[in-house]
């Protein structure tokens, strides 16, 4: 079975290192990439082919939302889930938004390891099960 | 001899004038004659010339060639044609011989043999032909008369052409061999007779002369003409002068004539004046006489009525109506009193009573009056009563009544004044008074006034409301009871400093706030104005005053309601800035955990190696066992990171650690009084609260400091001032899209003896428009749910009432804005608050 590509976007290094820590030990499945803002993450995905985003919402450069919906537009076949520290600010739901532009999953800060492995295999689980249908048409 | 004979005159100078004209014509026909003459005979010598050489050239030659014979003898030789000169004095003998007169002849001094005429006829012709030898373009010219006829003689030279020399030099009969071209052979002789054009010429003048003489005639007829008329008007103008002369000479008579009648009768006017003037002076002496005598009669005259006159203007022209009457009938009315009610004095006097001019109300007390005054009571002599008038309206009376004796019997006399006015000012009086009183009690504010000594003369129903004491009660009482003790003295030296003379209400100071006391001994703000005003030597105090307390408990819970604002917006920042530490904590703490494991079962496996191996060679299985964990596990991976996701954790506690210590120091809950802080501390923690709020859009530069002295502030309300500042900051260069992150500078600086905060930011500036109403309360530029417009307004209130400090800022469109906070240093320079 061939490696699934994860890209992991967010400003905060040892988040990402922490969330690369915790795929770890998922390294045969999985094969997990950074990038430190939108910018570096679509540029990144120009390059090379990847199955799944993991974003935050808030960034400096450019932002979460904006990115997931460039990604919708130019990657319609990459998964997204989004990841949020504030979630909401003022009256705005930041999540709220991103799973309105297509984020297929949304998590807030903190989440627990548990939840976020949850989150990305049924993300792939249902990506899975689309398969034998497309093929059967195919 | 003009003058008196111009005509003759005139004549001569016409005749002259045409003598000389056609003197001049004369000799000007006869000049131009020769000249045509002399062009037309050189012309026709031109012609015969011209013509010898083309025939020379195009017939002789050519016709030479094809053997025909050229001789001068051609009429009678077959085939043969003339030579030039022979066909020229042919072509000339038979122009001459049609008519013209015109004659023109060859000659030589070496002739062909055959021509018996071809040498000089005369001497003219052989001394031209002698001068043409040595001179050949000089042609000889000569007017001459032969047979009667003027002719002219023209002789130019016959030069030998190229085509002509070979002929001449080979001719058998030539008498010269050695021509060569150029040389003279001959010359031609033209002869024109020229008198047949001047006969022409004269026949022409003389009727010219015939036509000026015609012309000149009628002029000079003309002119006569002219001249006689004008001669008939001169007659004529010197006729009538002589007779306006006689004229004048008549009329200066008839004037000198007149003047000596008019001489005449001034004397006799000056006579009569003089009489007259005599008379006058008579009669005007008799005429004083008279008028003496008349002044004296008129003057005991006057005297008399001038008593009676008195006497009359007293009752009649008195402004006091006087009635008298018995038992209420009219014995003697003045005029004052009839017009007082409206009516002429015998419409009174025809009454049988004047009851009919007293309001019905007033009625029985007057009759009362008058029976008792009849009989000698005693009742008021001065009293008011309701007249009335006749045409039914009312009129205030004032009037004095005494028992007076009227022919002989007791009549009662009423002297009346008309009051009304008087009246009705004391009505309006009264219902201003109720107006005035009515806007008192209707007044919101407590409206108090008081005199010099303090004594509370005014009390509306707002200072009853405010104070809780009724009107009534305090009325009268010294002002003191509504001031706290404490402001008790001061409050009556400031009033007696106030007090002066003045006449207009005048107001004391802008409103200022002042503490009252209530009637339940609470204590309260109120805005006060106070005016005074100075009437009759008294002075009054007015106070009109509005409780704030409400007005302030609104004003502290909106800075209340502030604070909780930006906490609230703070909150969900805080809570990210927190989270994102716990997230990779917990992720680490979970990593390590599971690394933890991972070693563990190595470590397992390594104490059964080595327990193995104490016990003997060490089994081979059990060694690859070994290192297949280490490579499943990744051990190399788990060695590099644990540290670093150990180093990473607790980087994020200290962090969590330092917002929440940051938080404490922001809000310093319950903290209300001044106490000495290090600014730089606390800004630094502000800062680090709001760092959720800036970290996108800006770069956070300090300078601090760090010789800045403690500064006394109320470090909640000063944190507080520096977040919303920095908030702004924040929102300004969040504005600014696409330009990347901007920069927010805060520096601490000691100035003299104040703390200086500058807060910079590199935004778009404070539009001119909005720069003076930024410290407005509720003023905002902020999109809704962004901003309540408190900030600003609470951060001004905080620096300058809290702290006595100031609150300035610099800016300019696109040069971003600096907010510039001054602390005082010193403690005794911050007002006391309050």
């Amino acid at each position: 079975m061939m490696p699934k590509h994860i890209l992991v976007v967010d400003d905060e290094p040892n988040v990402r290192h922490g969330l690369q820590r915790i795929l770890h030990p998922m390294r045969h499945a999985w094969d997990v990439t950074l990038a430190e803002n939108g910018r570096e993450a679509l540029a990144l995905l120009r390059c090379f082919p990847f199955d799944l985003v993991l974003t935050d919402i808030l960034m400096p450069e450019q932002e979460g939302l904006e990115t997931i919906r460039e990604i919708r537009r130019a990657f319609p076949a990459v998964k997204i889930i989004a990841i949020s520290g504030g979630g909401q600010q003022g009256n705005l739901n930041f999540l709220g938004i991103a799973e309105c532009l297509g984020a297929l999953r949304t998590l807030r800060k903190p989440f627990s390891p548990q939840a976020l492995l949850a989150a990305i295999h049924e993300v792939f689980q249902n990506d899975a099960a689309a398969l034998p249908g497309e093929v059967t048409f195919g | 001899v003009l003058y008196t004979h111009p005509l003759v005159v005139l004549t001569l100078l016409c005749c002259c004038g045409v003598a000389i004209v056609l003197l001049y014509l004369a000799r000007l026909s006869s000049y131009l004659n020769d000249a045509a003459a002399l062009q037309d005979a050189a012309r026709y010598a031109e012609m015969l010339v011209t013509f010898r050489t083309l025939y020379t050239t195009e017939v002789v030659e050519r016709v030479r060639a094809h053997g025909i014979e050229v001789t001068h003898d051609y009429a009678t030789r077959e085939g043969a044609i003339p030579l030039p000169a022979t066909l020229t004095i042919a072509l000339a003998n038979t122009l001459g011989a049609q008519g013209a007169g015109m004659q023109a002849r060859l000659y030589s001094a070496y002739p062909f043999p055959w021509r018996q005429d071809g040498g000089p006829q005369d001497e003219v012709e052989k001394t031209a032909l002698q001068r043409l030898q040595q001179h050949p373009e000089q042609a000889l010219t000569r007017f001459e008369t032969i047979q009667g006829r003027r002719s002219l003689r023209l002789i130019t030279a016959d030069r030998l052409q190229s085509g002509c020399v070979s002929c001449h030099n080979t001719h058998p009969h030539s008498p010269k061999t050695d021509w060569q071209v150029g040389d003279v052979r001959g010359a031609l002789a033209i002869r024109l007779p020229v008198d047949t054009m001047h006969g022409q010429i004269q026949t022409a003048m003389r009727s010219t002369f015939a036509l000026m003489i015609l012309m000149t005639g009628a002029g000079l007829g003309l002119v006569a003409c002219v001249l006689a008329k004008l001669r008939r008007s001169t007659t004529l103008a010197h006729q009538l002068a002589v007779e306006s002369q006689h004229t004048n000479q008549a009329l200066e008579m008839q004037i000198a004539e007149r003047q000596r009648a008019e001489e005449a009768l001034q004397r006799a006017y000056n006579d009569l004046e003089i009489r007259v003037a005599e008379r006058t002076a008579s009669l005007q002496q008799a005429n004083a006489q008279l008028q003496n005598e008349i002044t004296e009669r008129t003057k005991a005259e006057q005297a008399l009525r001038d008593s009676e006159e008195r006497f009359r203007e007293l009752i009649e022209g008195s402004v006091q109506g006087i009635l008298i009457h018995r038992n209420g009938k009219p014995l003697f009315v003045n005029l004052a009193w009839a017009a007082m009610h409206g009516c002429q004095v015998g419409e009174v006097l025809g009454m049988q009573s004047i009851t009919a001019f007293i309001a019905p109300e007033d009625q029985p007390r007057m009759a009362a009056y008058n029976a008792a005054r009849l009989q000698g009571q005693d009742v008021p002599t001065s009293y008011e009563y309701c007249g009335v008038r006749k045409d039914g309206s009312l009129i205030w009376l004032e009037t004095q009544v005494r028992v007076i004796d009227w022919e002989g019997k007791p009549a009662v006399q009423m002297i009346s004044v008309d009051i009304s006015q008087r009246k009705r000012a004391e009505t309006a009086l009264r219902r201003s008074e109720a107006r005035f009183s009515g806007i008192l009690d209707l007044a919101h504010e407590g409206i108090i006034s008081i005199d010099a000594a303090q004594r509370i003369l005014i009390f509306n129903t707002g200072a009853e409301r405010i104070f809780g004491y009724a009107k009534d009660e305090i009325i009268g009482q010294a002002l003191d009871v509504l001031l706290p003790e404490r402001f008790r003295a001061g409050h009556r030296r400031q009033v007696a400093a106030l007090d002066g003379p003045t006449t207009v209400p005048r107001l004391m100071g802008q409103r200022r706030e002042i503490y009252g006391l209530r009637k339940n001994g609470e204590e309260f703000v109120a805005e006060a104005s106070i005016s005074h005003f100075s009437m009759d030597d008294e002075t009054i105090f007015t106070v009109v005053l509005r409780d704030v307390t409400a007005s302030r408990m609104l004003e502290h819970r909106l800075v209340q309601a502030q604070k909780l604002e930006s906490i609230g917006q703070l909150a969900a920042g805080i809570a990210h800035e927190i989270n994102t530490p716990i997230q990779f904590i917990g992720d680490n703490a979970r990593f390590l955990q599971q690394a933890f494991a991972d070693l563990a079962t190595l470590s397992e496996q390594h104490t059964a190696v080595v327990h193995a191996a104490q016990a003997g060679p060490v089994p081979p299985a059990l060694l690859q066992t070994v290192a297949d964990t280490a490579v499943a596990l990744d051990v190399p991976y788990l060695l590099d990171e644990i540290p670093r996701a150990i180093e990473q954790s607790l980087e994020g506690v200290e962090r969590v650690a330092t917002i929440v210590r940051a938080m404490k120091e922001f809000a310093h809950p319950g903290q209300q009084d001044k106490t000495a802080i290090d600014l730089n501390k606390a800004i630094d923690s502000t800062l680090t609260v709001a760092r959720n709020e800036w970290k996108y859009v800006a770069t956070m530069v300090t300078d601090f400091d760090p010789t800045l002295p403690l500064v006394p502030c109320v470090p909640g309300a000063f944190n507080q001032v520096v977040l919303n500042i920095v908030v702004n900051a924040a929102q300004a260069l969040g504005e600014m899209d696409g330009q990347g992150k901007g920069t927010i500078t805060v520096q601490t600086r000691q100035v003299e003896t104040w703390a200086e905060i500058r807060i910079t930011d590199t935004g778009p500036g404070i539009p001119e428009a909005v720069q003076e109403k930024i410290f407005d309360p509720f003023f905002t530029t902020k999109e809704v749910g962004k901003g309540t417009g408190q900030g600003l307004a609470i951060a001004h209130d905080v620096v300058v009432q809290k702290h006595g400090g100031t609150l300035t800022f610099e800016t300019g469109a696109g040069q971003g804005t600096t907010f510039i906070i001054r602390l005082p240093l010193e403690p005794s320079m911050a007002q006391s608050e309050a």
